[in-house]
């Protein structure tokens, strides 16, 4: 769809949130709980935090769930029955909105969707991520751990927004990039005025630190460098930076239950954990923590590149944020670049 | 819409007990086996327990049944050890690649497996024996530690039986019982005593890794093979084998999708992460 670009006062946008909540819109934005910012479910505007720069967690969940059910089952003599998991998850949140997440969390969703439909289509993910309706803010300050930029998206992209709000003196413009996004705010268009592309500010000329396909050159070429092993000696593995990542989509598949029933799901994973990868020889391809840093690495950096023709990281920087030994991502592909 | 994670219930048709701590397990589905290619796995389950990855190990010509073979060792393996003829197992599959036997037709062939890693070389050297006229000379080298940890014992002399197919089994030096009449050695060093030659011929290879590594280097410089007539398979730890759940990459490879057969060649190309 070609964009179309609409203005929209302060006030009528908090009229435009509470319509939809109001029509049974289930709105999910950055919201003050559990003593930090979190992405969840708002039943009036004000409770929408739309100051900080990044909610602690994207809304990666709302897409691939932290436990997610693929299936039910139950014995009842010697036969056993099983009921597909999709059926729960087939048709519903079909009215949901993420509203006044940041451009970076809005990239994750359609790099996401490449890897859950390359060749097999999981329909868990396609049917949680049809039914997102997209409503993003423009970033105006970005903080130290930021790269967006860096990585082809930038605090102002509306790459997969269906509407890329910017904020202007007391209003904001709209850039709605998709139907979904023109379906949502139809029903209440006279609280929008249509507008030319030209009156919408033009995006900022954001500086790069350093180029993304260096740092993938580097990996190119060097799979075994004394950098890897020396830089993460201080990874303590805890997986904090995959858990918080909007684009980490590895995942475990575990049997739970009891002697008549249960089900069988999967839970986010993480690379930086040994177990990850041990073979039941008790051989294990990556030993030390600087081979599973490596692979973070390398997935996000190379792997994905070549094989989906995107980077597997939307600059978001939580991984360094949240690190407890501090390890800045953005440093890291930065020295890599530099390397190269 | 599909969900690609659902399994089909398949019946246990015939357990062997294969040694103290292996079994192979027949199944059915509908009264008969399903489609698959030799190399080519699946996800196996006694459902409450949890999933496992094995290769099959029947020919997919042989179409009564289609079989795995497992040691116990895990919580999922365990569970699957527990069952009985005529119980259920939770099947998902086939996945990944297959033996290519069109470049292995009219060419002599020499398959060599170690301990549970001949597995998947059975499938594929079943495969060729029901087509035996298709291929020149075969040569099956097995080896495991000791006699006791040699699966297919009961077989052997079936394999035997076809014309210009030679059988030689090994096991590690120390792991001969008194009665043993089969070579000792570890699989490469048998292997680099045998009469092969690398012209017009393919090698299939599948063990621990250590057997792997050794086993490439005699073919590839005592024997001459060429880097792509040496067939392996990856064994990396999976979970989905749909290409999604992101433990198996090798570089870009994702062994689930891209493999679990590669090419000496083509292993040659991946990072040392495997």
């Amino acid at each position: 769809m070609e964009e179309k670009y609409f203005e929209i006062s302060a006030e009528n946008l908090k009229k435009f949130v509470d319509s939809i909540i109001a029509d049974n819109f289930e709105v999910i934005a950055p919201t003050d709980k559990d003593g930090g910012t979190f992405y969840g479910k708002i039943s009036r505007f004000e409770e929408a935090n739309l100051d900080i720069l990044l909610p602690k967690m994207s809304y990666k969940e709302y897409l691939l769930p932290k436990t997610e059910t693929l299936l039910e089952y139950s014995f009842s003599g010697v036969d056993t029955e099983i009921k597909d998991g999709l059926e729960a998850v087939a048709g519903a949140n079909e009215k949901r909105v993420i509203f006044g997440g940041r451009p970076c969390d809005a990239g994750a969703g359609p790099i996401m969707e490449k890897v859950f439909n390359w060749d097999y289509k999981d329909e868990f993910f396609n049917e949680r991520f049809k039914n997102l309706t997209i409503v993003s803010i423009a970033c105006e300050k970005p903080d130290n751990y930021c790269f967006c930029t860096e990585m082809q998206l930038s605090p102002e992209s509306s790459y997969g927004s269906d509407i890329l709000l910017k904020k202007a003196e007391g209003k904001y413009f709209a850039v709605v990039t998709s139907e979904k996004g023109l379906n949502l705010i139809e029903p209440y268009i006279n609280l929008f005025k249509e507008t030319a592309k030209a009156q919408v500010p033009a995006d900022k000329d954001w500086k790069k630190l350093f180029e993304i396909e260096r740092t993938k050159s580097f990996l190119d070429k060097n799979f075994e460098h004394n950098y890897f092993q020396d830089r993460f000696l201080s990874c303590i593995g805890c997986g904090v930076c995959t858990y918080t990542c909007p684009t980490c989509h590895c995942f475990d598949i575990q049997d739970e239950g009891n002697l008549k029933e249960g089900r069988r799901i999967r839970n986010w994973d993480s690379c930086q954990f040994g177990v990850f990868t041990l073979h039941t020889s008790g051989h294990n391809p990556r030993v030390t923590q600087g081979d599973r840093y490596r692979q973070r690495l390398m997935h996000k950096f190379k792997i994905y590149s070549e094989k989906f023709d995107k980077y597997l990281c939307v600059g978001c920087g939580r991984c360094s944020r949240n690190c407890p030994e501090d390890i800045d991502i953005k440093e890291v592909a930065k020295d890599l670049a530099d390397m190269a | 819409m599909e969900n690609i994670y659902l399994p089909k219930l398949a019946e246990i048709k015939e357990i062997i007990q294969e040694t103290a701590d292996t079994k192979t397990i027949r199944l059915t589905i509908d009264g008969g086996s399903i489609d698959f290619l030799p190399g080519q796995f699946g996800e196996f389950s006694f459902i409450g327990e949890g999933e496992s990855t094995f290769g099959f190990s029947s020919s997919p010509l042989r179409k009564e049944y289609f079989e795995f073979s497992f040691r116990s060792s895990g919580r999922a393996t365990t569970g699957i050890n527990s069952l009985n003829q005529g119980d259920k197992i939770a099947f998902r599959g086939p996945y990944g690649n297959y033996f290519d036997t069109s470049k292995m037709k009219g060419k002599d062939l020499v398959f060599v497996g170690g301990g549970i890693g001949m597995a998947p070389v059975k499938s594929i050297m079943e495969y060729c024996l029901d087509e035996r006229d298709d291929y020149g000379k075969i040569t099956i080298l097995y080896g495991a530690r000791s006699v006791g940890d040699l699966l297919y014992k009961g077989i052997f002399d079936e394999w035997k039986k076809y014309k210009n197919t030679e059988v030689i089994i090994t096991v590690d030096p120390g792991g001969e019982t008194p009665d043993w009449t089969g070579k000792v050695g570890f699989v490469p060093t048998v292997l680099e005593q045998l009469p092969l030659k690398g012209e017009n011929s393919v090698a299939i290879v599948c063990g621990p890794p250590i057997m792997i590594k050794f086993a490439l280097k005699s073919l590839e410089e005592k024997m001459g093979f060429d880097k792509s007539n040496i067939i392996t398979t990856l064994e990396n730890r999976m979970k989905c084998g749909l290409g999604k759940c992101g433990r198996c990459n090798v570089g870009s490879v994702y062994v689930c999708k891209d493999g679990p057969v590669f090419t000496a060649k083509e292993l040659e190309s991946l990072p040392n992460d495997f």
